[in-house]
């Protein structure tokens, strides 16, 4: 009688540790969130389509969720799709080989925040990454000199890939201090770096100027 | 077997042995390098050999012989000057390990060619080609300074013909830009550690920046999204552009331990620490491609 006792108290300890952990990963989710909204303008040309504005908090160790949504890099017609994938840090990237014919790639990266060899594998065939480091990722194939792409690494789940009109906007971020970046895939101007307040329920608004100095 | 030669004034020299891109640095292409280097005598004149007794004449065709092979010796296997020494890189770079595709099947994929791309989609690297390789070597003692570089300069056109990488420099070197553009261009660059800002260059104007730190350096205008040029700065006044398939003499080097370092702007380039002895030619080789690169093989 008594070790069934036992048992239960072993077992409703667990439950609420598990409830504990589950609401403190959650907790961004649950907190009030806004939105941050801009237009990205330049003194010259910037490929628009080709940025990205992510957002990096202030505090150090704010909890943040990392999508467990697996994302996806096809190689097909030798070219990377898309061409330009963003991720948060901790995600992890398949990498299939959807060509049509018997055409093997090997896709590589030697960027600083993520060094790695899928080695070769054909139609048919795919291979994962887990991106632990924010940063950008170029990605080459070895065998075929066009194919080109980068996978941005922000280093939250809060990142919006600029429109070619120049429109972002980031979603569901937590109430709260937060520095708005920029990314340019081809670096033409110095990269934006603002930090501003988010409102629960509030769009807060960051156009971002681009200029030489 | 093209050759560049050392700017008088510099401590080192470069030689390349198989064709292909340019050296750069403190070195310049010598203008005759594409000229046969100079013949020895053939022989000893007609008319002497008729009163010349026979030992005399052998004496003249062993000197002849041994002349020639100095000659040819000297040209391949440069000689540091007393107290210095010298290395030779011969550049290499190798496709994937275990590739089993053929490029019989390129012709296939040609006829996508949403941009310009002469050989297709599809074109395969050509590593037995691979250009735009950059290496230099740099002492292990960090007070063990080179020569000072000499202003190197470049000149850019418009925005979109730069090449993958156009120089290889040295921190500290000052560029001389020139703009031969038929219009003004407000010339400037935003790469990390090495922004600067030459304000509007008219057309056969110029402006100049000192490289402050190692990388990748594009040379941008306003209003083009392309930039004119593209530099790569080594820490180090030896250094040196090379193609797969060359060797690149490093001369009249300070004896001592130095890092052999390459660099590629795709490819991970290689590392390497060598001891270099005074009077003495060294070798080394470095290969560059993706089999050195961490495996990963998630499913």
């Amino acid at each position: 009688m008594r070790r069934i006792h036992t048992h239960r108290w072993v077992w409703a300890g667990f439950i609420l540790l598990s409830a504990a952990r589950w609401a403190s990963a959650a907790e961004p989710a649950t907190q009030p969130a806004g939105t941050i909204a801009g237009r990205v303008t330049s003194e010259g040309e910037v490929p628009l389509s080709e940025m990205v504005v992510y957002l990096e908090s202030p505090e150090a160790n704010r909890p943040m969720n990392v999508p467990a949504a697996r994302m996806a890099v096809s190689q097909k017609g030798a070219k990377f799709s898309p061409a330009l994938l963003i991720i948060c840090a901790g995600q992890t990237v398949d990498f299939p080989n959807d060509e049509d014919r018997p055409i093997e790639h090997n896709v590589f990266s030697n960027a600083p925040a993520k060094r790695f060899d899928l080695g070769l594998y054909r139609p048919g065939e795919s291979k994962s990454v887990v991106f632990d480091k924010p940063g950008a990722v170029f990605l080459y194939c070895s065998i075929h000199r066009y194919m080109d792409g980068v996978i941005y690494v922000a280093p939250t789940p809060y990142f919006s890939k600029v429109e070619p009109n120049g429109n972002y906007k980031i979603e569901n971020v937590p109430a709260g201090f937060w520095t708005v970046k920029t990314w340019q895939r081809r670096k033409r101007f110095p990269e934006h770096s603002n930090l501003v307040q988010v409102k629960p329920g509030e769009t807060t608004k960051d156009d971002i100027s681009l200029a030489k100095k | 077997m093209p050759r560049l030669n050392p700017i008088a004034d510099q401590s080192c020299s470069l030689l390349r042995h198989s064709g292909g891109g340019l050296g750069w640095g403190p070195f310049v292409k010598d203008a005759s390098s594409t000229q046969p280097p100079p013949q020895p005598s053939p022989g000893v004149p007609e008319e002497g050999e008729k009163t010349l007794p026979r030992l005399l004449r052998a004496l003249a065709a062993l000197l002849v012989i041994a002349s020639t092979i100095l000659t040819i010796g000297c040209q391949s296997q440069p000689r540091p000057s007393p107290g210095m020494a010298s290395l030779r890189v011969s550049v290499s770079a190798e496709p994937k390990a275990g590739r089993t595709d053929l490029p019989s099947h390129v012709a296939v994929y040609d006829s996508s060619t949403a941009t310009p791309r002469p050989q297709g989609d599809y074109a395969l690297v050509d590593y037995s080609n691979l250009d735009d390789i950059v290496i230099w070597l740099e002492p292990a003692n960090a007070n063990a300074a080179g020569p000072k570089p000499a202003p190197i300069p470049i000149a850019v056109d418009a925005p979109g013909r730069a090449a993958a990488v156009d120089k290889a420099v040295s921190v500290g070197q000052t560029i001389i830009v020139t703009n031969r553009a038929s219009h003004p261009q407000s010339i400037y660059s935003v790469s990390d550690g090495n922004d600067f800002d030459l304000g509007s260059v008219p057309a056969g104007g110029q402006g100049q920046f000192t490289v402050k730190s190692q990388g990748l350096i594009e040379v941008l205008t306003m209003g083009a999204a392309d930039p004119l040029a593209r530099i790569y700065a080594a820490p180090s006044p030896w250094v040196a552009m090379a193609r797969a398939g060359d060797s690149v003499d490093f001369n009249n080097l300070p004896p001592g331990s130095y890092r052999l370092v390459s660099w590629h702007p795709r490819l991970p380039g290689t590392e390497e620490t060598i001891n270099l002895a005074a009077d003495q030619m060294a070798g080394a080789s470095i290969k560059v491609g993706v089999n050195e690169l961490p495996k990963v093989s998630g499913k």
